[in-house]
This record gives C-alpha cells, sequence and structure tokens, in this order.
C-alpha cells in the first residue's frame, strides 16, 4: 500500500467516529445531589476577563506556582552546585552521596543506585502488564476497558471476549505489537461514544507506546526497561493524557461535583485546598472542581514537558493511591494502571525535559556573563508558559455554555 | 529481531477500529439508526413514537395495540409497527435471536387536544408495558400542560420550579435539552413546560417530563401537549 493511501485511510477513521451518534442510554448519569452555581462557570459581567473572581484566584495561584517551578527548574544545574558544593560542601561520606541522590532524584538526573534501578526495572514490567488487569476487571464488570462504560447486553459477549483475549497477549507478553495495536483501535474506536470518552481514556493509550515499539516475538526477550525514546513518548502521552483530563473536569463540571458529591471525603485534600486558600466558601464545590482540574493540568503538563517529572510523578503516585486506597475504595482498582504507567516514569535514569533548550541558552548566557539576559530570558519564559497553560483555555470555557452537558 | 513497521502498526490498528465498528454497528443497530428514524418522521405531521423496551413478537404487539385501542387522539389504524417482527411461534424457539428486545411503535397523532400522555402511558401500564420513551416530533412549537391536583401551598409550586430546573441540570445524558422553562398555575393546578423550537425531523421524549414530575413526587391527572400558536420567546408568555 502506498504511504499517502496508509495515511489518508488512517485520518479518515480517526475522522468517522467524530459524526454524532445516539447513545445516550450508555452514558453514566452522575448522580448530583445539589445544584451547582452555574453562573461561576459562564461569563461574569465586569470581573477581570470575565471569570469568576475565585475562580481566577486559584488560577492565579497555580500559574504562580507553574512559573515558580520552570524558573527553578531553568536553573536546576546552578542550584544542584550551588547547594551541593557551596552550602553543604562540608558534608562527607554517607551523607554527602545522600545529598547527591537526593539531588539527582528531585532534578531529574540519572539514578546511580542499584535499589532505584530494580524497582525501575520492576515498575516497567509492572506497566507492561497491569493494562492486562484492568481489562479483565472490565470484562468481569460487562464493562469496556474501563468499568465506567458499560457494554450493551447484545454485544457484551464479544467485546468481553476481545478485551480477555488482549489481556492474555499482554500477561504473557505475546505479539506486543498486535497488544498495542488492539489498544489504540479499540481507543478509536471509544470516539463511538462521543469525544469525552475517548479524551477519558487517553491515559490507556500511553502503553501502546511501549507496545508497538517491542519486537514482533516479544515472548522471547525480558522487556525490563524503557529506551529513552520510549520514556519521552510515554512520558508525553501520560502528561497529555493527565493534562486532558484535568480540562475536562473544568469543561464537564457536573460530573466533576457528582463525584464530589458521592465521596465527599475527596474535598478534603490538603494539596487541593492550597489551591483554593482565600476562596469564597459559598463556592465551595465550585472551587474545589477548579482546584482540583486545575492541579490535574499542572500535574499533566509537567510529566507532559519533563519539567521536575520525578517530583509531580510522585505526587501522582501518592494522590492514585490515596483514591484507590482510602476515598473511592475497590471501585477505582483500575487506578493499578496509572500507577504503574507514573512508577515506570518516575524510577526511570532516562528522563529529559522538552524544555531543554531554554536551560541551555541559559547555562550560555551564563558563560557569556550576560547575567541580565539570562534572568529575563528565563523569566520570560516561565511566564509566558504558564500564562499560556493556565489562563487560554480557562478564559475560553467561560465562553461555552456547559450547563446542559 | 523483527519489529512493526509503521505501514503494518496501522493496518492493524485500522483493521482492529474497522472490526469493532462493524461488530457494534451488526449488534446493536438499534443505536445506530435512530436518527434515520427521525429524518424519516420528518414531513409525516404531529406523530407519537413509543419506544418500548419490551416490544419482542406479534404477541407482545398485539397486546400494545389492544392497550392503545381506546386512546382518544391517536390512530392506531395507521401506527407504523416494527419491521421483521418475529412470531410468537418464532420467538418460543429457543435458537432465535434478536439483537434488541426493544422496539418502537409510531402513532400519527389526530388530535392533538385530545392526547393525554398520562392516559397513554396508564393504558400500557394496565397492560403490563411501559415506554421508555414517548418521542414527540412534528409540532414545532408545543408546550406540555401538566395537570396536578396536590399543588396545596407556595412551597409546592417553588419545589417544582426548583427542582425542575436541578433535574434539568441533572440531565447529563442530554435529558430535558429540550425543555426551555416551567411555569406554575397554581389556580388552574398546572404545571407547564414550555419547550424548545423543535426542528423538522426532530423529536422530544416528553416522558421525561412525565418521569420528572413522578421522581419529584407528583402524579400528573393529564398531561397534554398544546401547540405554541405564534414565535414568541416562552418565558414572555407564563402567567404572573
Amino acid at each position: 500500500m502506498r504511504p499517502r493511501l496508509v495515511v489518508l485511510s488512517a485520518a479518515a477513521f480517526l475522522l468517522l467516529p467524530i459524526s454524532i451518534v445516539y447513545a445516550h442510554e450508555r452514558f453514566i448519569r452522575h448522580d448530583l445531589k445539589y445544584p451547582m452555581h452555574e453562573r461561576y462557570f459562564g461569563r461574569i459581567p465586569g470581573a477581570f476577563l470575565g471569570i469568576q473572581p475565585d475562580m481566577f484566584r486559584i488560577a492565579t495561584t497555580s500559574c504562580v506556582l507553574l512559573f515558580i517551578f520552570l524558573a527553578i527548574f531553568f536553573f536546576r544545574q546552578n542550584l544542584d552546585v550551588f547547594v551541593e558544593h557551596r552550602v553543604l560542601s562540608f558534608l562527607r561520606g554517607p551523607a554527602q552521596r545522600f545529598l547527591h541522590h537526593v539531588a539527582n532524584y528531585l532534578t531529574d538526573k540519572p539514578m546511580n543506585l542499584r535499589w532505584f534501578h530494580t524497582v525501575g526495572e520492576w515498575a516497567v514490567v509492572f506497566f507492561l502488564r497491569s493494562p492486562a488487569l484492568v481489562l479483565m476487571y472490565s470484562a468481569t464488570n460487562d464493562s469496556m476497558v474501563m468499568p465506567s462504560y458499560p457494554l450493551e447486553p447484545t454485544s457484551a459477549i464479544y467485546f468481553k471476549y476481545i478485551q480477555v483475549f488482549l489481556a492474555i497477549l499482554m500477561l504473557t507478553q505475546t505479539a506486543l505489537p498486535l497488544a498495542g495495536a488492539l489498544v489504540i483501535g479499540t481507543w478509536i474506536y471509544l470516539w463511538r461514544w462521543g469525544w469525552m470518552v475517548a479524551a477519558d481514556a487517553i491515559p490507556v493509550v500511553t502503553v501502546a507506546v511501549l507496545y508497538l515499539s517491542a519486537p514482533w516475538q516479544s515472548h522471547k526477550v525480558a522487556i525490563t526497561e524503557m529506551s529513552e525514546k520510549q520514556v519521552k513518548w510515554v512520558r508525553l502521552v501520560l502528561g497529555f493524557g493527565f493534562f486532558a483530563l484535568g480540562w475536562l473536569k473544568i469543561y464537564n463540571y457536573h460530573l466533576t461535583a457528582g463525584v464530589a458529591d458521592n465521596y465527599p471525603s475527596v474535598m478534603d485534600d490538603p494539596m487541593i485546598s492550597f489551591f483554593s486558600v482565600g476562596t469564597n466558601p459559598l463556592y465551595r464545590r465550585e472551587n474545589w472542581i477548579i482546584a482540583f482540574a486545575l492541579a490535574e493540568v499542572l500535574s499533566g503538563f509537567m510529566l507532559m514537558v519533563g519539567v521536575f517529572t520525578r517530583v509531580w510523578g510522585s505526587l501522582m503516585l501518592w494522590v492514585f493511591t490515596k483514591l484507590m486506597l482510602v476515598n473511592f475504595g475497590w471501585d477505582e482498582i483500575p487506578h493499578i494502571y496509572p500507577i504503574a504507567a507514573t512508577m515506570a516514569v518516575v524510577f526511570s535514569s532516562k528522563v529529559h525535559s522538552e524544555f531543554a533548550f531554554v536551560e541551555r541558552i541559559q547555562q550560555r548566557l551564563a558563560r557569556e556573563g550576560r547575567t541580565l539576559l539570562r534572568l529575563a530570558t528565563v523569566v520570560t519564559a516561565s511566564l509566558v508558559i504558564s500564562v499560556l497553560t493556565v489562563y487560554v483555555l480557562l478564559y475560553a470555557f467561560t465562553f461555552i455554555d456547559r450547563s446542559h452537558l | 529481531m523483527k519489529f512493526a513497521s509503521a505501514k503494518q502498526a496501522i493496518l492493524l490498528i485500522i483493521v482492529t477500529c474497522a472490526g469493532l465498528y462493524a461488530l457494534d454497528y451488526y449488534k446493536n443497530p438499534q443505536l445506530w439508526h435512530h436518527e434515520s428514524q427521525e429524518m424519516k418522521a420528518s414531513g409525516k405531521g404531529a406523530r407519537l413514537a413509543l419506544w418500548m423496551n419490551h416490544l419482542c413478537c406479534t404477541g407482545c404487539l398485539a397486546d400494545v395495540r389492544q392497550a392503545l385501542a381506546g386512546v382518544p387522539g391517536v390512530d392506531l389504524a395507521n401506527a407504523t409497527a416494527p419491521r421483521q417482527l418475529l412470531t410468537q411461534e418464532q420467538a418460543n424457539m429457543q435458537s432465535t435471536a434478536l439483537p434488541d428486545y426493544g422496539n418502537t411503535v409510531e402513532l400519527p397523532i389526530t388530535d392533538l387536544d385530545k392526547l393525554d400522555l398520562v392516559a397513554i402511558d396508564r393504558a400500557l401500564r394496565d397492560k403490563g408495558f411501559v415506554a421508555g420513551r414517548m418521542e414527540l416530533g412534528g409540532v414545532e412549537h408545543f408546550r406540555l400542560e401538566a395537570g396536578l391536583d396536590h399543588l396545596c401551598c407556595g412551597m409546592c409550586d417553588r419545589a417544582v420550579h426548583e427542582r425542575v430546573a436541578f433535574l434539568k441540570s441533572k440531565g447529563l445524558g442530554g435529558q430535558f435539552k429540550w425543555l426551555d422553562s416551567v411555569s406554575v398555575n397554581h389556580e388552574k393546578k398546572t404545571v407547564i413546560a414550555y419547550a424548545r423550537f423543535l426542528e423538522p425531523g426532530k423529536n422530544v421524549d416528553v416522558a421525561e417530563f412525565l418521569s420528572g414530575l413522578n421522581y419529584l413526587g407528583y402524579e400528573p391527572r393529564s398531561m397534554r401537549v398544546v401547540r405554541g400558536e405564534h414565535l414568541q420567546f416562552p418565558i414572555e408568555k407564563t402567567p404572573q
């Protein structure tokens, strides 16, 4: 087949499911227990940018946080040298080595520790196989890929067998490129149920990166490590998945509030509360939605672009584990999969940043002794990235009436 | 060691996706053909389509027809019954499979003033059926007038108003999209649901309003479809 024909066919298939199909029977309703303040999410006359002041405050907190993290990241080499070789230069022996490892971990540098490498190997094995557990769990719950998408009784049996077949490929590490194609093909099929369903399932595609780049005879090799390219793509897809999910939480705010109504303990998270400090308690649920969503946007973005990947990955591991074990319990057992994926990235020694060029410019200017320009470069880059990441979509969403979703 | 080429990967993805779509189309045709049924209904005048979650054979259809025999406002003789309906004998055979047990009966509306949705619902329930959806089409501007005997105080009035608004915002699956506003006439003991403009060929599930009132704790004695006279923003017509 000619390459152009292949590309055209793929594009046609990607566009095909965008057509609206009638399927409201399958859409899982949220269980909103109290009405929302609908005006909060729309245009507010007289407010800056027309954004509700509490929402704007949370966004500004997120923007400042992102700016600080970016600025520190761009100076990470200098800060590392300053702390290790100036401030704590008196340390010797195990204490010095410990400090060095902590610094490497925090600044996304390669880790030269045997146990770290072993955990990393295990995380890759866990990541390769964990989707099989989710698929088997979904199949036994008459659902597709995720337990929140129930299957139509008339076709359930076929989809369940397909999921079991795919799970067997994953568990036995057989013909992994086929497993990868099945995962992506299934994800494209999910568009049939609407773009929000497909967006919700983006993190599932992450593992397909690893599968598609594995050899056909994958059952004969021990896959315990990811290449630099694989780590990069896993990080990009996984990060983008959570970035998109964060925005989806704001777009489809009724659903997010419905979750909070059913599991009120999720609203008591100290990290999320930090984002909504100083906001009007009258809009507690609305503020929580924005804070929760922007926390996810931020962590997804950092993971995607490789800024403090390990720090944000560790935070995500903590949140996923807490949601699975404390807040939602057994219902959230499929969180095993994002935990495995995040672990595989966090415990890799091959994490790099998409913004490494800013660091390189900063270091070149430092060598040339142009301190002011160096500072201006870092501040401007951090500011532009932070503002674009946080405010653009938030502002755009205020023009869309989502009260009927 | 052989790896998958880009061509192989794309081909496998396309085959997987096409396979899943084909399987879904073949096994769940009722989920795909809804839009075309809507388009078919355009230009046929006012019609009420009853989606029965259970209507598998000619025996079921006969009982539905019997239930609707005395209902005024609809033309049962010209009702469009589902095609390819199994006979009772065929349905008795264990090997017979159906893509879905549900089916639609489409009723032409002869007299909108006489049509009472509560009467239709009761007639079906008395015969052992429940209409999953009551889809009204072919009426561009209309309002639903539900008679509620229990509207004893201001709190009852406000409850209808506020709780229907809540149900509307809760309708994530697209429920109540057609509903523009609701008003309560305390003296006449009626709740009026103003529908948005209904595009030709489209229909709305008016059973949502019936089950919505039930959910709020009210049992309407009647629910009539009143045709809108002229283009006007519905809220302006609300009696104060």
